[in-house]
């Protein structure tokens, strides 16, 4: 256990609006007990945590999405969700959430964007855990060579890890530019690039991959400190320094098969190491 | 359990790590899928190969196909509510 740093972590989360109560019922989801933490204020408004049996959402009504997901990966926590096997889901607007403040299907119909998870759904250990994953709470406009392209590719290598270490905390967002488009009646936000944040307990290191949301997306794979930087949103408050400056290796995520056939051959995906 | 093809009710079937995602304008294939000879290798492929031919039993009861459908956008842009407090 890490000496938390209770003062700032609960003034962050009164400044942002959610009770510490609430905060607490899924906290076991966060690296140390801690959920992530918005360092930016203005991603701060209309802010909703929505607790899942799997995973921990913080949505924004603003954004019309989650601004991050956290879960807690275990070797017996996966073990259970192959075991489910072949699955048919729906996505659907999360009836938690007022129709003004969340997403509809109809806002990503005829958008050439896809539905991205960010809790992975095949991580899930129960089948409802899974159905609470294809709520639109969990979900960002993601390109399709994203989503069908190197970020499965990027989930499939996070799994392998947490499987491999034996148990991993993951947290998963968006990040949005200066200026962001829009898809929509509800004007649901498409983010710049997603990122995914991994905690090793095991090793005590961390690091994050992040993509690019583009037609030709890359990953790069960069430090904790470099991330909550670039987003706002701080993934682990609990890390020491040393911890949040050096990213930790991650594997190199598989690119799909579907990814390189539509990428031009120029357009080859890059992944570099920057920690 | 196979999807009506082209009708966006945000259905997704998950075959393995193989997802099949059907919307208005495009069905999406992706992931990956292991088959092997066994029982649940043969379930995936059975469930694969109804899935595909939902797809193909559709387009081809479709009159008119173009060579290529162009996709119809339905987007907006517009700065970032989340940026540019310290340059106000």
């Amino acid at each position: 256990m890490r000496l938390p740093m209770t003062g700032l972590t609960l003034a962050s989360l009164l400044w942002a609006g959610i009770t510490h109560a609430a905060a607490a019922a899924c906290s076991t989801f966060g690296g140390d007990g801690q959920l992530p933490v918005l360092t930016n204020a203005a991603l701060g408004q209309k802010i909703v945590l929505l607790c899942n049996d799997g995973f921990a959402v913080l949505h924004s009504g603003i954004s019309h999405g989650p601004l991050w997901t956290a879960e807690h990966l275990t070797e017996e926590g996966l073990e259970r969700s192959m075991q489910i096997g072949r699955v048919v889901r729906f996505f659907h607007a999360d009836p938690r959430l007022s129709f003004e403040e969340r997403a509809e299907l109809s806002d990503y119909h005829a958008s050439d964007y896809d539905r991205g998870h960010m809790v992975c759904s095949g991580d899930e250990p129960s089948l409802r855990a899974q159905e609470q994953s294809f709520a639109l709470s969990n979900v960002v406009p993601q390109t399709p060579e994203l989503n069908e392209g190197i970020w499965t590719g990027v989930e499939i290598a996070v799994r392998r890890l947490a499987q491999r270490e034996g148990e991993l905390y993951v947290v998963t967002g968006p990040a949005f530019g200066a200026s962001v488009k829009t898809i929509g009646s509800h004007r649901v936000f498409v983010p710049s690039a997603t990122w995914k944040a991994v905690y090793d307990p095991v090793e005590d290191e961390a690091g994050a991959y992040f993509c690019q949301n583009s037609s030709q997306p890359t990953c790069t794979i960069i430090s904790i400190g470099a991330l909550t930087q670039a987003t706002g949103v701080d993934p682990f408050p609990s890390l020491p320094d040393e911890i949040r400056q050096t990213a930790m290796t991650l594997p190199r995520p598989l690119k799909s098969p579907y990814a390189d056939r539509i990428r031009p051959a120029s357009g080859s995906p890059v992944l570099e190491n920057m920690p | 359990m196979s999807f009506i093809p082209f009708l966006d009710a945000g259905k997704s079937v998950r075959i393995d790590d193989l997802t099949i995602e059907s919307g208005t304008e495009r069905i999406a294939l992706y992931g990956r899928l292991e088959i092997r000879r066994d029982r649940i290798g043969l379930q995936d492929i059975q469930a694969l190969k109804a899935q595909i031919d939902a797809i193909a039993r559709e387009l081809e009861g479709s009159a008119h196909l173009p060579e290529r459908a162009r996709s119809a956008h339905q987007t907006s842009v517009m700065p970032s509510p989340f940026m540019g407090r310290s340059c106000a």
